[in-house]
């Protein structure tokens, strides 16, 4: 292997093991302090696409780039509250949450799916990708949208990780997660945490999106492939730790990144899954270890 | 107690005759509309009564159950159409393709627990889907086949329209039922209820929780795959769409019934709504939308399942009634 | 299960409630704090009716419960326990001060106070416990057998923080086994027994060892230790 194509594949790597972390960390935030799972993660990475690409369009182009994505941003934490009302929210406390939670999501997932086709349409759309810039590492291209891609997923979990440290309301989410009942005696609304957490979550897929849609057609089954790496991602790294998440989000894009170039698109979800069993096998932790 | 005991005991052999007359009955009666829904109907409960199994009585939420059914399609399609192999057989191999990849995917389930496992076994079924779209060349891709010989008995080509479509997808439903009720009381059976009410307890006395769940999620493929190679061989066509098998219209049921783990119940309730669902059909996608609404309402509304409802609305009244006599 | 419990603490005093476990003692005390929701009777505090508050009303409104073994959050420091103690509007604008009598009250936590609450003794757990009671600003606070499992040093140590934070003005209720530190600490006290409150000892009056045992175990002789095993 040349020193080119190596950093090509290490390039893809860390493109698509920032995009992984970011959907993974709010899966596991969402767990973390609700103990629930959102299979509709996918639906909000697919919507903020749409609703970008709609701003884009009715806005005409002063209203590309910041305006566009503020406007996405603050749609996509709205639509991920009444998710969380609708599916999440009256299901908490009973003794089948967690699995009721899947089932209500999956639905989510597929009305959500199918009313943005219905409203969208099945021809794929493009989302312009940031900047056109580009500058050239050893060979390879990087445009200005990946180096973004490529910063902001470190940044984003080192924010959330900080907030989580230093804030009062970081405080308030951490002690939810960890003793419930001594939170409710400190003063802290759990209602307001989750909601905050799950609309929190929201935004970090959108900003996966919008990133993603950058990169590829928007089309009605955007972003069921991304989900279906960050549930690898959580199945490797563990739900207790973000950063068993982000270590494990590139370690999964590594391992696809090099399964691509060496067999192929066709062959990379086969190696994937194969990785997985062979690494449950032999340390059934998962890659961090963390207590399951 | 004793009384209870019998009473419920003499309804389901009843109730099962009453079913199987229907059934014959249906080809005579019945439009050959109502008799295309009916198959699909009849499909759709045996694929329900087979997950009750790794869902009602493993307790894992397995949602590659779907991808059995697909796997069991492809299998007879591929070998029927690019192999020439016969359809029967098609069936046969369909059945042991899914069982297969039931002992695959539970390599990774074995290690897992709780959410892991509805997770990992997601993510299979997807992966499936898009090893499916990508192998053009072996599956027909975005597109699939569309000249799948159908099924044969002596002349009779087992298609819509036939009164043997429905005999054929009845008789595997009733040897479903009947196959995984015995596989639900023999000990095979009560060492998987054992470990899913109490792990550390079965798993004290001797039980082995690889074997029997390795067990339980073979069985729950077996009849599975089959469903989908008469699906197949049925319609004459081949798509992707089989590894999607109408998820909702089989989460419905089985959020119906609250998971009963009674194999029954599943059956019946995805025979009643397959019937309904299928009848939606005209509506496009919509009625994906529609059954999804009602699998988001009945799950909060109704946390045992309606049937679960019923029976907690049952067990109010006979406690009443029994705690006026014994006061 | 409660049944027909009733207690009354002034303004300022510091009332025990004692009794046999699984009695109803701390099911008494998450029904006052709002984490139980009472199905009949009503709970005052300060002239207005709380019965049916939320926790976090009830926080605000300066009543704090501090409860059994478990009040900690594990992975976090002590400091930032503390600081979580003080998360309430009521309790904010106090943090910085509430924090400084806390260190004074409790040196030991002063020094551990970047150390995570698992990683603490028993003893110190209690302290910290407390001290996140104390962060939040209370004009009552309930205790819920503070000095559980702890030995004879420590519970005094905790003895004298107790009645130190009593007389600083806090009204107390206060759940425990060791009769004699509530006798030590509280002005009243009352038994709960059978989910029933029953017995109410006044100021200056003493029980007697065998008293009690007799209360719990039906004669002296019968159990064979003394309170503290018990």
């Amino acid at each position: 292997m040349t020193l080119e194509t190596a950093f090509a594949i290490l390039l893809s790597a860390t493109i698509s093991g920032s995009l992984y972390a970011m959907m993974a960390s709010g899966l596991s935030l969402v767990w973390g302090t609700l103990g629930v799972f959102n299979f509709a993660h996918g639906s909000l990475l697919l919507l903020a696409a749409y609703v970008a690409w709609t701003v884009g369009k009715v806005g005409g182009p002063a209203v590309q780039g910041p305006l566009a994505i503020a406007v996405m941003l603050a749609a996509m934490a709205v639509f991920g509250f009444l998710l969380y009302l609708t599916t999440v929210r009256p299901l908490i406390g009973r003794s089948n949450a967690e699995l009721a939670v899947i089932i209500s999501t999956i639905s989510a997932m597929i009305i959500i799916r199918n009313v943005v086709q219905f409203a969208w349409g099945p021809l794929p759309k493009q989302v312009p990708a940031l900047g056109s810039s580009s500058i050239t590492v050893f060979g390879t291209v990087i445009s200005s949208h990946q180096i973004v891609v490529i910063l902001i997923g470190p940044l984003l979990l080192l924010g959330i990780a900080a907030f989580l440290k230093f804030a009062r309301v970081g405080l308030a989410v951490r002690s939810v997660e960890q003793n419930p009942d001594a939170a409710l005696l400190v003063g802290v609304n759990p209602q307001f945490i989750y909601a905050l957490v799950f609309a929190a979550s929201a935004v970090l897929a959108a900003i996966a999106g919008y990133l993603l849609a950058g990169i590829q057609f928007l089309t009605p089954d955007f972003g069921g492939d991304p989900l279906l790496k960050a549930f690898i991602v959580i199945v490797l790294g563990g739900l207790n730790s973000l950063l068993g998440a982000f270590v494990a989000a590139y370690v999964v894009g590594l391992i696809e990144a090099l399964a691509i170039f060496f067999l192929g698109l066709f062959w990379a979800p086969v190696i994937l899954f194969v990785v997985i069993i062979v690494v449950l096998l032999v340390r059934p932790q998962g890659l961090l270890g963390g207590a399951r | 107690m004793i009384q209870l005991a019998r009473r419920r005991w003499s309804i389901a052999p009843i109730m099962a005759a009453v079913a199987l007359a229907l059934l014959v009955a249906l080809p005579f009666v019945a439009s050959p509309y109502l008799q295309g829904l009916a198959v699909v109907a009849l499909l759709y409960a045996t694929v329900a009564a087979s997950w009750d199994i790794t869902l009602g009585y493993t307790g894992l939420f397995n949602l590659a159950h779907i991808a059995f059914f697909g796997v069991g399609a492809y299998t007879s399609g591929i070998l029927s159409v690019t192999f020439g192999v016969d359809p029967w057989l098609g069936v046969l191999a369909g059945a042991v393709g899914a069982t297969a990849t039931a002992a695959i995917v539970y390599l990774p389930v074995s290690r897992l627990r709780g959410i892991y496992v509805a997770l990992i076994t997601f993510a299979f079924t997807q992966l499936a889907l898009r090893f499916v779209l990508s192998a053009r060349e072996l599956t027909g891709g975005q597109s699939g086949f569309t000249r799948i010989p159908p099924l044969r008995i002596g002349d009779v080509a087992l298609v819509g329209g036939s009164p043997w479509s429905i005999y054929l997808a009845g008789g595997l439903l009733v040897l479903t039922v009947v196959v995984l009720r015995a596989f639900v009381r023999s000990d095979h059976g009560t060492a998987l209820i054992a470990l899913r009410d109490g792990e550390l307890y079965a798993i004290s006395r001797g039980i082995s929780v690889l074997n029997i769940r390795l067990l339980a999620f073979v069985v729950s493929a077996v009849f599975t795959g089959a469903a989908g190679a008469v699906y197949t061989h049925y319609l004459g066509a081949l798509t992707p769409g089989v590894l999607d098998f109408s998820l909702v219209t089989l989460l419905l049921s089985m959020v119906l019934v609250g998971g009963a783990a009674t194999i029954y119940g599943p059956a019946a309730a995805a025979l009643v709504l397959g019937v309904s669902i299928e009848w939606l059909g005209p509506i496009g996608p919509l009625r994906f939308v529609i059954v999804s609404l009602l699998v988001l309402l009945t799950v909060i509304l109704f946390p045992s399942g309606v049937w679960g409802a019923i029976g907690r609305l049952q067990g109010e009244v006979r406690r009443r009634s029994r705690g006026n006599s014994q006061t | 299960m409660l049944r027909g419990a009733s207690i009354a603490v002034g303004d300022g005093e510091s009332v025990g409630l004692f009794g046999p476990n699984g009695h109803g003692k701390t099911t008494l005390l998450r029904s006052i704090s709002g984490l139980l929701r009472p199905w009949a009777g009503s709970i005052r505090f300060q002239d207005r009716d709380i019965t049916g508050w939320s926790p976090r009303q009830i926080v605000e409104a300066g009543l704090i419960h501090v409860p059994q073994a478990n009040t900690m959050f594990p992975r976090m420091t002590v400091l930032e326990n503390l600081t979580l103690g003080a998360y309430s509007p009521r309790a904010r604008p106090h943090r910085r001060r509430n924090l400084e009598r806390v260190f004074d009250l409790f040196p030991r936590l002063a020094d551990r106070r970047t150390q995570t609450c698992q990683t603490l003794s028993g003893g110190e757990r209690q302290m910290a416990a407390l001290g996140v009671g104390l962060m939040g600003e209370p004009t009552m606070l309930m205790l819920d057998e503070p000095t559980l499992g702890l030995a004879p040093l420590m519970k005094e140590v905790l003895a004298r923080a107790i009645t130190e934070i009593a007389t600083s003005g806090v009204t107390l209720l206060m759940v425990d086994q060791d009769i004699n530190l509530l006798l030590e600490v509280c002005q009243r006290e009352y038994l709960l027994e059978g989910g029933e409150t029953s017995l109410e000892l006044q100021e200056g009056e003493r029980i007697r060892e065998e008293q009690v045992l007799e209360m719990y175990f039906g004669s002296a002789e019968a159990s064979g230790g003394t309170m503290d095993d018990a």
